[in-house]
């Protein structure tokens, strides 16, 4: 035991030293955390800040002169919305282009014969403009909409705007009496009005990702770097490999929680703190559960990703060989995902396929964080996963703990993903 | 020729058939076909094809008064249109869909003329595709007097096309076509390219150092031989990789063509910009393969030189980062300045060509930058090759390449 807290202290002391993990795991969440509060502050001296609504409408941006030219016979009116001398009509494209060139216009539509059948208008300006800038597009677009329904503009804006005032309701609440679905109250989809609250979830998954892949990556790492100098074979002549393994994977897991307990609460302070520098409603809570669960999650998912990882490390006979194991060992991550990610932008954090996969131990540490972040997950879902997760992490650590020999550890033999999978079952 | 050749197979078959290298291989095809299904994922998820139940108390949307011609074109207008189903009270559609058998209700209100207010029911948010249907709908009944294709014009709107002033070059604002993305596709490829054999070009040297068979090889062949034949057999490398790739997205294209997906009816191509991308490429790529080499024969590990070049990588993604300001203005001081300088103009045209048409005059001068540094380049590693193939356990700094001879 004290061999392995040796160990264990020697990953501590080594991690904490290095500039890579003091930036990630300290630097850049309390960075953001103090530039967040800084910003807030300043807000509230001066006053301004009314939360998740804008104070004052947007100074209308001037419109500029433009002209057309119509093949099509369709325009005979300028709707009075749009400011006179604005909107200045040309017989041929090439006068059009003169006043282009001359800087009487600042760009012109040709509207071709057939517009009332293909729907098509060219847009013409300099090209010193992007292409993907939008420009003025509604001036004309208005222009022959109003057009189309001889000038009349009160059905022209009906067709623009058939509905002032959307209300949705739903009826899936278990009293049936229905409620409004907009809820800011908390992250997830449910926030339809403020894309930071929608997209925490999304947020919850990319952290994630990477909080694993660092701390799984450590592992590897570490036990591939010791195999590939050699110092392995100094280590297990006072060491068993299983003490080896323990004082690793304990050692760079109390660093890792560490790291991920910074950033949570880096994400923490900030939504719930920081929220008139984030622009959140007044109402907005970041529940602490989230965070409680989050970090089970994480502690299940670090020790099956780190015994994976330190497997592979554990097979690899050179650091160069290690993309290759690490691609194999991640990839089910790697799926939880890029699926978690989707979820929240198809609005399907809740469908069965998902749920499956926040079942499924391995895509599990990240998709339920996913869920448990975008909506209210039933306890017993919550507590069915943590128990496949921790029990699958810990065969895996046993069967990991069993590649830990020195047959494996010294040996210089190729990585293979055969050689790997028969390894983690037990086949030598 | 012939030891140049024989280097240049072995460089070719030692990275080749390795089971490693088939992985990469096979790696593109596969994130291609799983970002499709991804996309295929997003999009089921987003639509629903249930049908949507509307409770008209307004008598907006009476279905006699559309014309069949509006009716037909409105229904060719979507791939999979959804049944609407009319209630005469909200009760009843409410129990139809607590019923699950539509996916929400619209409402009209009694004074939605005036008011223009919509209430919309449901137990599980309705798809996109619900709400595009519905709205179109409505429109159309709204324009019911107007004669078929008035009404139908007036509702579908007008698609922008932005175009060039002498006519050359088209842009949908919908978001750009296939064929004008070529010219960015092809920046990408050649950057990555660039930077799988960069890695190779570093460990090729540094292996040959690592392992001392520098020392034996060098008794047999001149370093001009055995640096020229594992560039060749390094390119052959990437040729094969790119060759390999660019077949796959060309099946992809063709498919999705067949398939009738939109974004690649059009495949017209603007040579002028693939021409000006693939001028910077070329001299790009040999700036960057002659500066590998130098650094692989500069440090004394594989991994030392990793790092090193890691900062040449950061540089070529550079122009993705102030993308942003491209968008606006792809004419501004920034975007003409990255797309001449080494590393970064490659992205830097490359993405700028989808904004704007980039001038000759920078394309050149870009191209004379890069052959330039290129030269520049292989000189150094001409050098740091002479110095350093024999120099163990201790680097080749800059300094003293540049001092010495």
């Amino acid at each position: 035991m004290p061999k392995t807290l040796l160990v264990m202290r020697q990953e501590i002391y080594k991690t904490l030293r290095s500039p890579e993990y003091v930036i990630l795991a300290f630097i850049i969440p309390v960075l953001v955390t103090v530039l967040l509060a800084v910003v807030t502050m300043a807000r509230q001296r001066s006053g301004g800040g009314v939360v998740g609504t804008t104070a004052s409408a947007a100074p209308q941006p001037a419109l500029a002169v433009e002209g057309y030219v119509d093949q099509s016979g369709l325009i005979r009116l300028i709707p009075d919305s749009i400011p006179t001398g604005h909107l200045l009509s040309f017989d041929d494209e090439k006068t059009a282009q003169q006043a282009l060139v001359s800087g009487q216009i600042s760009a012109y539509y040709l509207i071709p014969r057939d517009y009332v059948a293909s729907g098509m208008v060219y847009y013409v300006y300099p090209d010193t403009r992007s292409y993907l800038d939008d420009g003025q597009q509604w001036v004309m677009a208005w222009t022959l909409t109003v057009n189309l329904l001889g000038g009349d503009a009160e059905l022209a804006d009906r067709v623009w705007n058939p509905a002032w005032n959307v209300t949705t309701t739903s009826i899936a609440a278990p009293n049936g009496a229905g409620r409004a679905d907009e809820d800011c109250s908390r992250p997830g989809a449910a926030c339809r009005s403020n894309d930071l609250i929608r997209f925490t979830p999304s947020i919850m998954v990319v952290i994630f990702f990477i909080a694993f892949m660092a701390s799984s990556s450590r592992l590897f790492n570490s036990v591939g770097t010791e195999k590939e100098n050699r110092t392995i074979e100094v280590l297990m002549l006072s060491l068993s490999p299983r003490q080896l393994l323990a004082g690793k994977t304990l050692g760079l897991g109390i660093v890792s929680i560490l790291q991920t307990i910074v950033w949570l609460a880096a994400i923490y302070i900030s939504f719930n703190l920081g929220g008139s520098a984030l622009r959140l409603p007044e109402n907005f809570v970041f529940p602490a559960d989230i965070l409680i669960w989050s970090l089970v999650f994480f502690l299940g998912g670090y020790g099956l990703y780190a015994s994976l990882m330190a497997g592979a490390g554990a097979l690899v006979p050179k650091m160069k060989e290690a993309g290759v194991a690490n691609y194999i060992a991640t990839f089910p991550l790697f799926l939880g995902y890029a699926f978690g990610l989707t979820a929240t932008l198809a609005k399907a954090a809740d469908s069965a396929f998902l749920v499956f996969l926040s079942f499924f131990p391995l895509t599990s540490p990240i998709v339920m964080v996913m869920r448990v972040t975008a909506s209210t997950v039933p306890l017993w879902q919550l507590l069915l996963s943590t128990l496949l997760l921790f029990a699958t992490t810990y065969f895996t650590l046993r069967a990991v703990a069993n590649m830990f020999q020195a047959q494996n550890l010294l040996s210089g033999q190729p990585f293979s993903l055969w050689r790997y999978l028969g390894a983690l079952i037990g086949r030598r | 020729m012939i030891t140049t050749s024989h280097v240049a197979a072995y460089e070719y078959r030692r990275n080749v058939f390795k089971k490693s290298f088939i992985l990469m291989l096979l790696s593109v095809p596969f994130f291609i076909a799983f970002s499709i299904g991804l996309g295929f994922f997003l999009e089921s998820c987003l639509d629903n094809l249930l049908p949507v139940g509307y409770v008209d108390h307004a008598g907006v949307l009476d279905e006699t008064r559309l014309s069949p011609e509006v009716r037909s074109r409105w229904a060719a207008e979507y791939s999979e249109q959804i049944t609407f189903i009319p209630f005469p009270t909200e009760a009843e559609a409410r129990a139809v869909l607590q019923a699950n058998r539509i996916q929400a209700c619209f409402i009209l209100p009694a004074n939605y003329m005036a008011t223009r207010r919509v209430e919309v029911v449901y137990v599980k948010e309705p798809g996109e595709n619900a709400w595009r249907q519905f709205w179109d709908l409505l429109q159309l009944h709204l324009l019911a007097e107007r004669p078929p294709e008035i009404a139908y014009r007036a509702a579908g709107g007008t698609d922008f096309v932005v175009r060039s002033v002498d006519g050359k070059r088209q842009a949908p604002t919908g978001g750009p076509t296939f064929g004008l993305m070529m010219p960015l596709f092809i920046a990408a490829a050649f950057l990555f390219m660039l930077l799988i054999s960069s890695g190779y070009t570093l460990s090729a040297v540094a292996d040959e150092k690592e392992t001392r068979t520098m020392e034996v090889l060098i008794t047999t062949i001149s370093p001009l031989q055995l640096i020229g034949g594992k560039i060749m057999g390094i390119v052959a490398i990437s040729l094969t990789l790119l060759f390999s790739w660019t077949m796959v997205v060309v099946c992809g294209v063709l498919i999705g063509r067949q398939a009738g997906v939109a974004w690649f009816s059009d495949l017209s191509l603007d040579w002028r910009t693939i021409i000006a991308v693939v001028a910077i490429a070329i001299p790009a790529y040999v700036l960057a393969a002659a500066l590998m080499t130098a650094i692989g024969v500069m440090v004394t590990t594989t991994q030392e030189g990793q790092s090193v070049s890691t900062i040449f990588f950061i540089l070529h993604f550079l122009p993705l980062y102030v993308s942003w300001s491209f968008l606006s203005n792809p004419h501004n001081p920034l975007a003409i300045l990255l797309s001449v300088l080494p590393f970064t103009a490659l992205m830097t045209v490359g993405m700028r060509n989808l904004f704007t048409i980039v001038p000759a005059w920078q394309v050149a001068a870009s191209v004379v930058v890069q052959v330039t540094c290129a030269v520049g380049a292989i000189w150094l590693a001409s050098r740091a090759f002479r110095l350093g193939m024999l120099r163990y356990g201790q680097r080749l700094d800059f300094r003293r390449l540049l001092q010495s001879g």
